[in-house]
């Protein structure tokens, strides 16, 4: 099986850079037929990469141990599923499989976009970057490698009789899903990142290739804040510290992506309208692929110290010579077509919903940078000062909660403003109920009591924004009803079926107000410890948890103990729970498993941390406000992202603009 | 005698058992101060990362003992800057959650700022720019964009009615 993968492997390597040679000489020599075989090399190569992974997966199920990769990351008692998903445990095996889901991405472009005249230097684009990949995975960090044995007559095949076991922290079913969510994500950014290449490239420059890849772009989009939001489920749940957010290396790596493709998302609009920003468009989309090839070399070099990292300097220098490659290169076609990229249209006034996307705009990348600058400044620090030191969440936290209460703002801002110019009256008109709401929510919580400062004005704005989106939808529906008649639902249905990409955006917009009233949440967090005896309790605020028992048992994979603790609310019982600490045995990890009782007012949630050498059980209870309202908030901006990428049912309006090749574009 | 002294103590244990160990949970481990501290520290234990005060590891080498000596700090009457400093000292600034806000690590915290208000500069002179560009296209180019002869009541319905359908 591993002859299967390793010659599978190669022959991704052989098919991608046989894409990028067909590829150029088909365009110079314009022969079609080797454009086209570049292209089917492509598939190919993505049908041998499947085969490596299937190669590896088969060696997982069948514990063939005899395989280093197999041996650190499986054991035989393991469950058939999470033998599966330790495909992706290590460093080797997530970066074939990484490499997998790229090649995925790419055969899928290369068959739904065949007649795509940019497609051959798309395809070549492409296989460069994936033959990097391939070639990394081949000869650098092959995971087919055999455990052998030094002995005085040289290297003998060593199988140990089992494997280590997978870390149990892995052991969840969100680890099963969250890994290939997140990397769905990173590498879908490379389909956008290839078309802007090959605009520049040849140089047509206008729309179209923005808006064949919008799509791709926001499934890529959708599938990083999918795997960001997934990993904060999981550390909440599996890591026991309370918290879903704790601002590791590996953390940021994924969100600084997130962040200027969400940046593009919004900058987009206003070269897709008015032709403008094509040099900043085309900027924030090399930026935001090589971010993501910077996040994987921040998760796999070892230079930054994370829980989730694999580290490993041989895949440093080599990753980092690739991304300088890749970044003078992008540098280069950008500014030799500066000229080419000029705006087709100037902005009219300040105050207009161009400026809210550049401010927009503005925000997000200052947020990026910062999580940057803070996620590299220990290792600048050491390299200046000779001495280490740590960036954790008090630095982002501080620097990050009022860009991040700016960018709330704006979500209720921008699509108040009119495109071109907001006259005095309009903005009157527009912002007076939505900033009343703001204003009398937030007075409203002083009256209260609130006194956190960010709590109070994320409420405040948050009331803004719902008031804003909610008349949005109101307004749109009574045009709709005064033109067409109907029931409000109705009218509601059709406006939406009718511009599925702004009222989806106002629903991803709704759910982001949601994430920061849970955010707002952790303000108000509070947890006590308390070594507890049979029968005695701890309380925070009304609730009280009262230690019953300390069972214990074991499994195939694990041993464990528990403490059941009653749950009162004001001395009346809310439930039995029983957080747990486990012993995996194959590891001899201990990890725990805390068990919640979750409302959308707050979550109790307890963990049980082991027993005192007096034989207390030692119960670390949180309390955590609104909570729910995250991932409630990460649902509605799944559905509301789904909505966008649906097509309208109608055109909303054809454009005047014609593509290169004299056929009509159609923006919808 | 005897017997009223054995009466007190296992009056006073049984009473003020469950109430020192409630003194423990509220505030040797629970004040604001014992928070903030534990927040502000790094776990030392090599690998993790972890903030001092949401280290989940049980019996954590590096934790464990972190919390016990800011609680028993904390409790002896110590400022809480003051035991940052101690610790800073102890470890070196590795474990400091945050970098300090002075010499070459201010500029950790000043560069976003720096990054943010550049940014706002260079937005404000695109938009003067492009503005001012916007606005000379008529003069250069006489009667390139046709003037519009309405009232100010009747551009402001067609603003409204365009709001409306918008």
């Amino acid at each position: 099986m591993h002859h299967l993968g390793n010659f599978s492997l190669m022959a991704v390597v052989v098919m991608c850079a046989y894409a990028v040679v067909a590829s150029l000489l088909g365009v110079r020599k314009q022969s079609s037929q080797l454009v086209n075989s570049a292209r089917r090399a492509l598939i190919a190569a993505a049908g041998f990469s499947a085969l490596s992974v299937a190669a590896l997966l088969a060696l997982f199920l069948a514990d063939d141990f005899r395989f280093e990769y197999v041996a650190s990351y499986s054991a035989s008692a393991l469950p058939w599923y999470y033998k599966v998903s330790a495909l992706w445990a290590g460093n080797d095996g997530s970066l074939l499989f990484w490499t997998f889901l790229m090649l995925v991405f790419a055969a899928a472009c290369a068959i739904s976009r065949r007649r795509d005249e940019l497609m051959p230097h798309v395809v070549a684009t492409l296989g460069g970057v994936i033959l990097f990949f391939a070639y990394m995975n081949y000869w650098v960090c092959n995971p087919f490698g055999q455990l052998a044995e030094i002995t005085a007559a040289g290297p003998i095949p060593f199988t140990p009789g089992d494997g280590n076991g997978l870390n149990p922290l892995l052991q969840h079913p969100i680890m099963a899903i969250h890994p290939p969510i997140l990397y769905t994500g990173y590498v879908g950014f490379v389909i956008p990142f290839a078309f802007c290449v090959a605009a520049l490239w040849t140089r047509r420059l206008d729309a179209a290739w923005i808006q064949n890849t919008r799509r791709w772009t926001l499934i890529a989009w959708f599938f990083l804040g999918s795997g960001i939001l997934l990993g904060g489920r999981w550390a909440y749940v599996e890591l026991g510290w309370g918290g879903y957010w704790g601002w590791d290396p590996v953390e940021n790596a994924a969100l600084m992506p997130w962040l200027t493709g969400t940046a593009f998302l919004h900058s987009v609009m206003i070269q897709e309208r008015k032709g403008m920003l094509k040099i900043w468009n085309a900027g924030l989309v090399i930026v935001t692929y090589l971010l993501c090839v910077f996040g994987t070399f921040l998760t796999r070099s070892g230079i930054v110290s994370s829980v989730h990292a694999f580290a490993s300097s041989e895949f440093a220098w080599r990753f980092l010579v690739f991304i300088i490659f890749a970044a003078i290169l992008s540098a280069a076609l950008l500014i030799t077509r500066i000229k080419d990229l000029r705006t087709e249209n100037e902005l009219e006034a300040v105050v207009s919903r161009e400026s809210g996307f550049l401010f927009n705009n503005l925000l997000l990348l200052a947020a990026c940078f910062a999580v940057f600058w803070g996620t590299l400044f220990p290792v600048l620090s050491e390299a200046v000062q000779g001495e280490q030191i740590s960036v954790g969440a008090p630095f982002f936290n501080r620097v990050n909660v009022p860009l991040g209460l700016a960018l709330l703002l704006m979500t209720g801002v921008g699509p108040l403003l009119a495109w071109r110019r907001s006259s005095v009256d309009s903005l009157k008109r527009n912002f007076t109920v939505p900033l009343l709401s703001g204003v009398a929510a937030g007075l409203l919580l002083v009256a209260l009591g609130m006194r956190h400062p960010y709590a109070i004005l994320c409420f405040a704005m948050s009331a803004f924004v719902v008031v804003t989106i909610g008349t949005e939808f109101h307004r749109g529906v009574r045009a709709r009803r005064a033109h067409r008649g109907g029931t409000y639902a109705t009218a509601l249905v059709d406006l939406v079926q009718r511009n599925t990409r702004r009222y989806g955006g106002y629903i991803v917009h709704f759910g982001i107000v949601l994430l920061f009233i849970g955010f707002a949440g952790n303000a108000f967090n509070k947890d006590v410890i308390a070594d507890l005896n049979r029968g005695e309790s701890t309380a925070i605020g009304p609730w009280k948890v009262t230690l019953q028992d300390l069972p214990s048992g074991e499994t195939p994979v694990y041993n464990w103990l528990g403490a059941q603790v009653l749950l009162s609310k004001h001395d009346e019982p809310v439930g039995i729970f029983q957080p747990r600490r486990q012993l995996d045995k194959a590891t001899g990890q201990a990890t725990s498993e805390v068990r919640r009782h979750a409302t959308f007012q707050e979550d109790i949630y307890l963990v049980f941390s082991g027993v005192t050498e007096d034989g207390r059980a030692t119960v670390h209870v949180y309390r955590n406000p609104l909570v729910r309202w995250v991932w409630l908030g990460a649902f509605v901006m799944f559905l509301g992202t789904v909505l966008t990428l649906l097509p309208n049912r109608s055109p909303v309006r054809r454009t005047a603009t014609a593509a290169p090749d004299g056929t009509a574009l159609e923006a919808v | 005698m005897r017997f009223r002294s054995l009466l007190a103590i296992a009056a006073t244990a049984l009473l003020t058992g469950p109430a020192t160990h409630l003194l423990i949970g509220q505030d040797r481990y629970n004040s604001a101060d014992y928070q903030r501290v534990t927040h502000a520290l790094t776990c030392q234990c090599g690998g993790c990362n972890a903030i001092v005060g949401e280290c989940a590891m049980d019996r954590c080498p590096s934790s464990e003992p972190i919390r016990e000596e800011v609680a028993r700090r904390l409790q002896a009457g110590e400022a809480p800057e003051d035991i940052l400093s101690m610790f800073a000292e102890r470890y070196g600034l590795v474990i400091l959650a945050a970098p300090p806000a002075s010499g070459f690590h201010l500029s950790a915290w000043i560069l976003p700022g720096v990054f943010l208000l550049g940014g706002a500069a260079v937005v404000f002179t695109v938009l003067r720019r492009r503005r001012s560009a916007a606005a000379a296209v008529p003069a250069a180019g006489g009667a390139a964009v046709p003037a519009v002869d309405a009232s100010p009541e009747v551009l402001a319905r067609i603003e409204r009615d365009v709001d409306q359908i918008r």
